[in-house]
């Protein structure tokens, strides 16, 4: 055989046994670029968050009043800025609360500032200082929908008068007439307090406004079946499971209105179907969405780790991770470097050896001593050629894990290929005896090491 | 009543008002005394001697009332904690208590004699008298196996768990002894919590260190255990067809939900579902089989259709129609929902926010809960054990340790208005020295045959408080013990309606419901101005009738099934 055929053949076999390993698919390229370079900074700075606030915090001025005085300029009396105790919470969720606090004291007059450090609080789910905030908020920019609005839902979900909670939607609804998510939680809480009729006409408004909106055909319908009218309630919720099928919620429902209409096989089926459901249609609320997203508690960073994860979105994912590991959840750290891992395997085997590189690195240091990792690292320098760089991670994959028959034949290749083929042929030999099996042992035949020799 | 169940036009339905509703500002007079020093009750639950935030150590706390000697008066049992990590269990720590009513009213702590000192990690208890010996019996349901405790009928019992068949090991909580096949034996319901792993972590919203929701853990199913005559008990959860549902059972109800004379079983989830099983009938002598019929009935979610956090549970006619209405406690911003039953095969409708019961309670996390006439005027008021289970903010004035001073709160007193609506008396039970508790279990009976129905709340962390009810008196009463002879013991699951005139009142006799705890077996009836009945029907449980002739109110009479007629006391 000629030199050239033989290192054709070699770099052949080499790429063969050099199987990246564990399987696992990666989020699409373009979109890893796009998140590779942000989820770097993310790393840096949360990181160097982590050392300025891990500590004890600096308390922003407790118990500051804001200035009396609201965005006309006109004075009014001071307010106190709520101050929640939050010796026991984590991290990130202090640093939030610190910052959204100093930067509305900070500000004084702007309900904008206020506002959201309100949000932050609703987040965490402070309700009794959320409740206040929003309060002052609101006092400030009485125009201003979100606070009323938010204010509302807050006092809502604290069992407040039922005559507040009625008249604060009303306000919000004043400010915001086309709004229909507002019509939403108004007519939710009217279903609450007993208040049927007033909340099927908030239902039957948000409809109005869009007549696409799975959670107000839902609601017109669960306030049809407590009015005993079946047929609307079958209308409405038929409906919704029209525009929504998959909504658990719409199916209960339905099992119900079936039930009063004394038609029990469907019944029976919507029951059935309802038990096979999980996901529940949400309302597309701008407001309150906004207050969801700025939840850092282990919770709701566990769900953005998780869906991050699940669509691909790895910049949601690290972000979720990093401040998870700050809250002290050591899992966090391995699932991010095991998504890390996934993706630069996918990268690789899509033949993006640049981004790969740039993903083992960073998977390396989120999970350091993986010979997983150092293996697939060093198969894609091989691949391109780095011969060097490439046996230096098949050593420390060996080093970590020196029974794998994988790395010491990729070693031998990489020795090979350096030109020192007796230590290649060290680890070839060393690979077969792992594995009898392993490619290694034919590596070594066409070298012309007999048994003999390999003793 | 039917008002409150449906309503087609765009008014608000009223419902009658046999009695105008108490302004909540009738909380001047103190309508519960508590009791507990004077009555010599000692008992101080310590759900952990760390702070370590364990599931079990928040939802312990069961309590009963049970006349173990047969002397006639309501003794009391309470469950207590320990190390929740079973290897860190102190040796002669806290143990479940047994408290002996004495002739002069004062309560005399039995366990060491009686046997009952159960030290495994408490969370409820259920009494009946399994073998019909006539003395009842003790289920002690623990975060660990639980225990069959037979009455030995001289002041002890025996633990023959093993004996019997009945051991159940995991995280059980509360349980209830009903007769499911007719076959003069009482079966036990266990519901069961979560397959509970001490080493996880939770935090709370906020961020900060808490004590894990069921979420955390694997769900689990109840196990129904069937009785064998009296002498063991066989696990027959699957051939029933309650062992493919997993949730997160913490309350359990038996009553008769269609109606059919075969006691069917409501069981409160928590963050689950929560079940309806109907009883299918004995379709073979000796099985007995069931089917959930929760979500066509409409009591597995709210009327929003989100599976809630149930706690405690009751059946029973809060709106005066009939029927049984169902009554969930919950956790906070959740509120509690009452589930009113609209008869027959229409189900159930959530009346939480028309019967006033929800929206009050948003704030609170409901646990235990009763349901009884407090000042006798013939309707049903309700008595709501609280107390968080999260960590949140410390509550001022509170002198528990950490995390235990973030979770108290007060209890809820609700006085219903003849219809089905209540009004919140505020802090009923609040008095200078109890302040706010971790309220858990809930016992009901009267303790001081005065005719009214008196309390026994379980706290965590604290003493156990025997509540005197001192409401003001509206009407006249009548107590009724509902007794089997052939079976020697009470008729749990029988069906008494009071008849005056056009007015008709039911009340089911039953020991097990609420939330971990265990009542007394007399049925209990304010008859508001009425002076005597006209006569008393007794459905018993195997779905036969008989009438016994009227009687004067204001005293307690026996029903001896097969008798015809009362006896005194």
């Amino acid at each position: 055989m000629g030199r050239a055929s033989r290192r054709k053949r070699d770099r052949a076999q080499a790429a063969a046994a050099a199987e990246l390993k564990a399987p696992g698919n990666g989020p699409n390229r373009r979109r890893a670029l796009a998140i590779a370079a942000v989820v770097a900074s993310v790393l840096l700075l949360s990181f160097s968050s982590w050392l300025r606030y891990s500590g004890s915090v600096p308390h922003p001025n407790p118990g500051a009043e804001l200035p009396g005085r609201d965005s006309s300029g006109a004075k009014r009396p001071a307010a106190v800025l709520p101050d929640p105790d939050t010796s026991a919470m984590t991290a990130p969720v202090v640093r939030a609360i610190f910052q959204a606090r100093k930067a509305a004291l900070a500000r004084p007059g702007s309900a904008t500032a206020v506002g959201a450090f309100c949000q932050v609080l609703h987040a965490h789910w402070l309700y009794d200082e959320a409740s206040a905030c929003y309060g002052i908020a609101r006092e400030l920019d009485p125009k201003d929908f979100r606070w009323v609005y938010l204010l509302a839902g807050v006092e809502d979900i604290r069992g407040a008068d039922s005559e507040r909670i009625d008249q604060l939607f009303i306000d919000a609804i004043r400010l915001a007439p086309l709004f229909p998510p507002v019509y939403v939680r108004h007519a939710d809480a009217l279903l609450r307090l007993g208040r049927w009729p007033e909340a099927r006409n908030a239902y039957t408004k948000a409809i109005e406004l869009d007549p696409g909106l799975v959670l107000a055909h839902r609601g017109l319908g669960q306030a049809a079946i407590l009015m005993g009218d079946g047929p609307t309630a079958v209308e409405h919720l038929q409906y919704a499971a029209s525009l929504s099928p998959d909504d658990r919620i719409v199916h209960v429902a339905l099992a119900r209105a079936y039930t009063l209409t004394n038609r029990p096989d469907q019944a029976a089926d919507a029951a059935r179907k309802a038990q096979t459901l999980e996901s529940e249609a949400s309302l597309p609320d701008s407001i309150f969405f906004a207050v969801e997203s700025l939840a850092v508690n282990p919770v709701s960073l566990q769900g953005r780790l998780a869906r991050g994860l699940r669509e691909g979105d790895y910049n949601m994912a690290a972000e979720a991770a990093i401040l998870l590991e700050e809250s002290g959840e050591p899992t966090a750290r391995q699932q991010l470097a095991s998504a890390s891992k996934q993706r630069a395997r996918q990268l690789a085997m899509d033949g993006d050896y640049d981004d790969a590189l740039a993903e083992f690195e960073r998977a390396a240091r989120l999970a350091p001593g993986d010979p997983e990792i150092e293996h697939n690292w060093g198969t894609v320098l091989l691949r391109r050629g780095d011969l060097k760089e490439a046996g230096r991670h098949f050593e420390k994959a060996i080093e970590i894990n020196p029974d794998s028959a994988d790395s010491l034949y990729n070693l031998g290749v990489v020795l090979e290929g350096l030109g020192r083929t007796d230590e290649a042929i060290v680890r070839f030999t060393a690979a077969t005896a792992i594995n009898p099996q392993h490619v290694a042992a034919t590596r070594l035949a066409e070298l012309g090491v007999t048994s003999d020799r390999q003793k | 009543m039917a008002a409150l169940g449906v309503a087609c036009t765009d008014s608000q339905p009223t419902g009658s008002s046999r009695h105008p509703a108490e302004p909540a500002a009738a909380a001047a007079t103190q309508w519960f005394t508590d009791i507990s020093d004077e009555a010599g009750l000692d008992f101080v639950h310590q759900a952990s001697p760390g702070d370590e935030l364990h599931l079990p150590a928040i939802s312990a706390g069961g309590a009963a009332f049970l006349d173990y000697d047969n002397d006639g008066d309501l003794d009391i049992y309470l469950t207590n904690g320990n190390h929740v990590l079973p290897e860190a269990r102190i040796e002669d720590g806290p143990s479940n208590r047994l408290y002996r009513r004495g002739d002069d009213g004062r309560y005399s702590d039995v366990t060491a004699e009686s046997g009952l000192g159960d030290s495994g990690y408490g969370m409820g208890v259920a009494t009946g008298d399994f073998d019909n010996d006539g003395w009842i019996d003790v289920f002690v349901t623990n975060y660990g196996p639980d225990r069959l405790y037979r009455n030995q009928g001289d002041g002890s019992f025996a633990d023959i768990t093993a004996a019997a068949g009945a051991g159940v090991d995991g995280m059980s909580a509360s349980a209830a002894f009903c007769d499911f096949d007719h076959d003069g034996f009482l079966d036990l319901y266990i519901t069961r919590y979560v397959d509970y792993r001490p080493n996880k972590p939770c935090t709370g919203k906020d961020g900060a260190p808490d004590f894990c929701g069921p979420k955390s853990f694997r769900p689990v199913h109840d196990v129904l255990l069937r009785n064998e005559s009296g002498k063991t008990f066989s696990d027959v959860s699957e051939a029933a067809g309650i062992s493919t549902t997993l949730a997160a059972g913490l309350g359990v109800v038996c009553l008769d939900a269609d109606g059919d004379g075969w006691q069917d079983v409501y069981v409160a989830n928590d963050a689950y579902p929560n079940q309806l099983w109907i009883n299918q009938g004995s379709a073979a002598p000796g099985t007995i089989s069931f089917r959930d019929d929760s979500l066509v009935l409409g009591v597995a979610y709210n009327l929003h259709g989100q599976a809630q956090a149930g706690m405690g549970v009751i059946a029973d006619d809060l709106d005066g129609n009939g029927t049984y209405d169902l009554f969930l406690t919950h956790l906070m911003n959740e509120a509690n929902t009452f589930y009113g039953n609209l008869g027959g095969a229409a189900g159930y409708q959530d009346l939480s926010g028309l019967s006033g019961l929800g929206p009050t309670s948003m704030p609170f996390t409901g646990f235990g809960v009763a349901a009884f006439d407090a000042e006798l005027d013939g309707d049903l008021d309700l008595f709501i054990a609280n107390g968080k289970v999260n960590v949140t903010q410390a509550v001022p004035g509170s002198d528990y340790p950490p995390p235990w001073n973030t979770l108290p709160e007060p209890n809820l007193f609700y006085l219903n208005d003849g219809s089905g609506r209540f009004n919140r008396l505020d802090e009923p039970v609040r008095t200078p020295v109890t302040g706010h508790q971790i309220s858990r279990g809930v016992a009901s009976g009267d303790i001081d045959g005065d005719g009214d129905v008196d309390l026994l709340v379980a706290n965590l962390q604290d003493r156990a408080r025997l509540y005197r009810n001192d409401a003001p008196r509206r009407g006249h009463w009548l107590a009724v013990r509902a007794f089997d002879p052939k079976l020697r013991r009470d008729a749990l699951g029988a069906r008494v309606t009071l008849v005056m005139g056009e007015q008709r009142t039911a009340r089911t006799v039953a020991t097990s419901f609420g939330y971990l705890a265990s009542h007394s077996p007399w049925v209990h009836f304010g008859v508001g101005e009425a002076r005597s009945i006209d006569r008393i029907e007794v459905r018993w449980p195997d779905g036969s009738d008989e009438v016994f002739p009227g009687t004067q109110a204001d005293r307690t009479i026996t029903l001896l099934r097969g008798s015809g007629e009362p006896l005194d006391g």
